[in-house]
């Protein structure tokens, strides 16, 4: 019997008229029984009860399409949501913040760990390490005659590309209108670019005739460098640009969305302003020179357990070919470029998913606490539904519908939060992160939004489905309303606010470990001074100062120039500042066994200039400091750590003692030679903070004359105008030597403290909503509580209870559930917090006081939670609470 | 409290079916006629809540057992009166023989004397 919509109109009318004769008949016999006619006709329509509810009901017995169904479920819902606005805002907002966490995480997740790289068939590429035995001193780095037996030996691949820095780092001079500027320079395989797939935006990209040994001067510029100096130029293929004396042709621009994305470890390779065919003769390096971040594509179809296989196999023939590897045992190795990319922040941004994840499960706990308590309000209009033929389905469907509204509100507001989150993240510009600009709302996000709206509405869905147990209709229906049915739901409500508390607790212990790690990372010494540091760097290029005695001799004369400028109180200079990237390595050998084990063993190598010790805050522990005099022209001496001082040298004093390093004599090739150990300084922490120490060895600059220096310098006085005079000081000497990076220190501190204070913000901030929401939630259940047990509380009251004694009933049960979180949420954080190891640094995952102390903060919180009801409960006035009955 | 109401007979949705399909047996008749009808047969023990009386009626005619008409009653009213069909009829027999297999088993169960007493 199917009705069409208008005939449904009729039927109403005629349930309606149906009613009103039942109405009629009850009245009518009423009065013949001799009650008054207003009397009756009052009686026979309380006998029926609520008329509406009886029409809907018996509405949905007439057969319905699914599509009506629906809409009188929407409809329906609309009707609940909009009856009570207080309760549809707080479910609202509380399920926006839940779902808008984890959209905005998900789409950070989305963008830099998920989203494939923005080169051509970005599944294909790899990015190869060298590894050692010992595990610890992997490189990035490739020596060029390794980087050409690849290309030669190995048939599973579709090609191999090298990156490296110019010979004086990443930075090249550009003369712009007689104005020396310093520019970000990487050279590259000619083969680079059309490996990733990337296309240029003008021009051409590098061809075999580039690469050629003294081929052509030409150059690729990125999108930002052609904006910024030529304005955007399309004619700019074929113009020159003057870099480091010579003319350089550009043959081409690199389009807006290229990045170069290698992993934090790369050597020495970061994103460019120019870029240059290396144009390198392999066969002139030695085998221990690695400098080469090295990519490769495989083949199609070629998996990369079988690319792997065939670089075992050439490692192996290179350990049996060369007397270095046969020492050093290195092993080529293999991974996913896009893995290698996004490693350094896999772990934070899977914490941070796991973390908005228990807070949308909190906040879910809440509405759905919420829901309960207003059920006690609906119970009984859902137990006539059910009592009239109401299905549990229908029932399920109905409130299936209803969180489905709810939630989805949520989510559009979600959305929306998240939005402005997203907006908030990137703008932290946290430097750690690689690949933010591919963070976007995309259509993965929303359908994540969706997912995470429907899998809400299910949770939700499921309490008020649980919620009217078989057998208690006619309690429900009998007591009018005011039922103890709602009593036997409490348990349920205390088991979602433990789940809360226990969950929010693990958050916190999580947020307490990070603030722990972080204060860690800042009381530590690090062995140098971490403030008041100025520091500025420069590159001496090749064409002005061919050989190493001219960078000596340069060095030498600007560092005493230097040293008198207004305000210094004491510079000096080396290759890498601590924490601003990895140093050149170094072998070493003290004796004969450990020369046996010279080609495998490496530390952190350093030309450094006098005073750099003192500028940086280094504290010399014996010996003397370099000297003026520590140049070309005399014996070759070292100053090495504590480390090394006791790894040598344990028990002994390591002045006067020698040290075999590799030297670079006149010739300009390196050599091992003994030198002398003049001076034993503090271990630091050089190139990441929250790593073990290395082995440190200081050679003098104006012995080993490094073409690039980062100076240090302790001022008196005003930062700028110092810079500015040292500036000065250096275009005295060449007027075409500009000077970059002029910041202080505290800058590369901060960067290097990024990635915890990454975690330690997003953590904390989600660890506090996690707070506040189950503080709420728990509040709810014990006001809810206290208003169910009115009538008890009063008569205790009545019976001579002081208020003390209900004060500690009312706490005492709240306190109980909180103890009963606090216990499984204990367990939980000692078998999660591991996971977060990684990230944490001077704490112990189960360090015992932030679990003692998070514990104390949230018992505390959930006291305060528990008071307020309970002393609403202490002033109840019993005859009141009595007369409720 | 509770007790107050422990007396009184939950009306299960199947049996409230079956006492309607019962009760029209003897005749069409109009919603409050079945009511009035099952109260006064079961010696004003079953109270037909009158809330869940018309949306039985409802499901029992769209399930096809019973037919609706507009008639008038005998105080000129217009009312609408149900009538058994062939499908009631047979629907009537099924559950009246579940219904009695149902209530002797529970009967067996709650007077297990007679076996004690043969024993």
């Amino acid at each position: 019997m199917n009705f069409p919509p208008d005939g449904r109109e009729k039927r109403k009318q005629e349930l309606d008229e149906e009613i009103n004769s039942h109405l009629n008949m009850a009245a009518r016999d009423r009065e013949e029984r001799g009650e008054s006619a207003a009397q009756a006709a009052e009686s026979a329509r309380r006998e029926l009860g609520n008329a509406s509810l009886v029409r809907e009901v018996t509405h949905d017995q007439w057969a319905w399409s699914w599509l009506e169904q629906l809409a009188q479920d929407v409809k329906y819902g609309c009707r609940v949501m909009r009856r009570s606005p207080g309760f549809t805002l707080v479910v609202v907002m509380t399920l926006a913040l839940g779902i808008g966490a984890n959209v905005a995480i998900f789409s950070v997740v989305r963008g830099v760990l998920l989203r494939p790289l923005p080169y051509g068939h970005p599944d294909g590429l790899v990015f190869l390490w060298d590894r050692y035995p010992n595990g610890t001193s992997d490189l990035a780095a490739f020596s060029p005659p390794d980087f050409k037996d690849l290309r030669l030996r190995t048939t599973l691949f579709e090609g191999f590309a090298a990156a490296s820095g110019s010979t004086s780092g990443t930075t090249a001079t550009l003369l712009e209108n007689g104005q020396p500027q310093k520019v970000d320079l990487v050279r590259t395989t000619a083969n680079f670019f059309s490996l990733l797939g990337v296309e240029p935006l003008l021009g051409r990209t590098f061809t075999a005739e580039d690469d050629a040994i003294n081929g052509p001067h030409v150059t690729l510029l990125s999108y930002g460098f052609w904006q910024s100096k030529f304005g955007g130029d399309p004619n700019v293929v074929g113009r020159t640009l003057r870099i480091n004396d010579q003319d350089y042709v550009a043959v081409g621009v690199l389009p807006r969305t290229f990045q170069l994305l290698l992993p934090a470890e790369a050597f020495q390779v970061r994103s460019a302003d120019i870029w240059m065919p290396s144009q390198m003769n392999y066969d002139a390096f030695s085998r221990d020179q690695q400098f080469l971040s090295v990519i490769a594509r495989l083949k199609p179809g070629v998996t990369a357990m079988q690319g792997q296989s065939e670089l075992d196999g050439i490692s192996l023939q290179m350990q049996h070919e060369y007397t270095l590897h046969q020492v050093d045992q290195a092993r080529i190795t293999l991974s996913s470029l896009q893995k290698e990319v996004v490693k350094g922040v896999r772990t934070a941004l899977l914490t941070l998913s796991v973390v908005v994840a228990f807070v949308l499960l909190i906040a879910c706990g809440n509405v759905a606490n919420l829901m309960l308590s207003r059920a006690t309000v609906r119970e009984k209009e859902i137990a006539v539904r059910t009592s009239l033929g109401a299905t549990k389905l229908q029932i399920f469907r109905g409130a299936m519908v209803e969180s489905t509204l709810l939630s989805l509100c949520g989510g559009v507001l979600g959305i929306l939060l998240a939005y402005l989150g997203i907006r908030f993240l990137v703008q932290l510009r946290p430097a750690n992160v690689p690949r933010l600009d591919d963070i976007r709302m995309d259509g993965w996000v929303l359908s994540f939004c969706a997912a995470a709206c429907i899998l809400t509405a299910v949770l939700l869905s499921l309490v008020p489905a649980l919620q009217v147990p078989d057998g208690r209709l006619v309690e429900v229906l009998k007591e009018g309303g005011r039922s103890p049915v709602g009593a036997g739901r409490p348990k349920l409500r205390r088991l979602l606010v433990i789940g809360e508390i226990a969950l929010s607790l693990i958050l916190l212990i999580g947020a307490g470990l990070f603030v722990r790690g972080f204060e860690a990372l800042q009381q530590m010494n690090p062995g140098f001074r971490t403030d008041g540091v100025q520091t500025f760097q420069l590159a001496v290029p090749n064409s002005r100062y061919p050989k190493p005695a001219d960078v000596s001799n340069f060095y030498l004369r600007l560092n005493q120039k230097l040293a008198l400028v207004q305000g210094v109180e004491a510079i000096g200079s080396i290759t890498q500042l601590p924490l601003t990237g990895t140093s050149p390595q170094m072998n070493y050998a003290w004796d004969a066994r450990s020369e046996q084990a010279f080609a495998a063993s490496d530390a952190d190598w350093h030309p450094t200039s006098p005073d750099f010790f003192s500028a940086m805050g280094i504290r010399l522990n014996a010996g003397r400091d370099f000297a003026n005099t520590d140049d070309l022209a005399h014996p070759r001496v070292v100053i090495v750590d504590s480390w090394i001082a006791k790894e040598a040298w344990p028990g002994q004093d390591p002045i006067g003692k020698r040290l075999k390093i590799l030297t670079i004599g006149n010739s300009g090739t390196f050599e091992p030679a003994y030198s002398e150990v003049i001076g034993v300084v503090d271990s630091v922490h050089s190139d990441d903070i929250t790593k073990a120490i290395r082995g440190q060895i200081y050679v003098s600059v104006y012995q080993e004359p490094f073409r690039r220096a980062s100076y240090a310098m302790r001022i008196q006085g005003d930062p700028t105008s110092v810079q500015k005079a040292v500036a000065a000081e250096v275009a005295i000497l060449d007027r075409e030597m500009p000077v970059f990076n002029q910041r202080p220190f505290q800058d590369y501190v901060a960067e290097a403290m990024a990635p915890s204070k990454f975690s330690l913000v997003l953590v904390g901030i989600f660890s506090l909503i996690a707070l506040v929401l189950a503080s709420i939630g728990l509040y709810g259940v014990v006001a809810y509580s206290v208003s169910q047990r009115r009538q008890e509380i009063g008569v205790r009251m009545a019976l001579g209870a002081l208020p003390g004694a209900i004060f500690s009933l009312v706490v005492g049960q709240g306190m109980a559930v909180v103890g009963i979180g606090i216990a499984i949420g204990l367990a939980g954080a000692w078998a999660l917090t591991r996971f977060i190891n990684s990230m944490l640094y001077g704490v112990s995952t189960t360090d015992p006081l932030t679990f003692v102390a998070i514990s104390a903060l949230l018992s505390v919180v959930a006291f305060v939670a528990c008071v307020i009801p309970a002393l609403r409960a202490m002033r109840l006035d019993p005859m009141v609470a009595l007369r409720y009955e | 409290m509770k007790q107050h109401y422990r007396n009184r007979i939950e009306l299960l949705q199947g049996t409230l079916d079956l006492l309607i399909l019962q009760t029209l047996r003897w005749g069409a008749q109009h919603g409050y006629g079945i009511a009035l009808a099952i109260r006064a047969n079961s010696g004003d023990v079953l109270q037909v809540d009158t809330g869940s009386l018309y949306p039985a009626l409802h499901r029992l005619e769209r399930q096809g057992l019973i037919a609706a008409e507009w008639t008038i009653s005998e105080n000129k009213q217009r009312v609408r009166t149900y009538r058994l069909n062939a499908a009631g009829k047979k629907k009537l027999a099924a559950e009246r023989s579940r219904w009695t297999q149902i209530s002797d088993a529970i009967a067996g169960i709650l007077d297990p004397g007679g076996e004690e007493s043969e024993a």
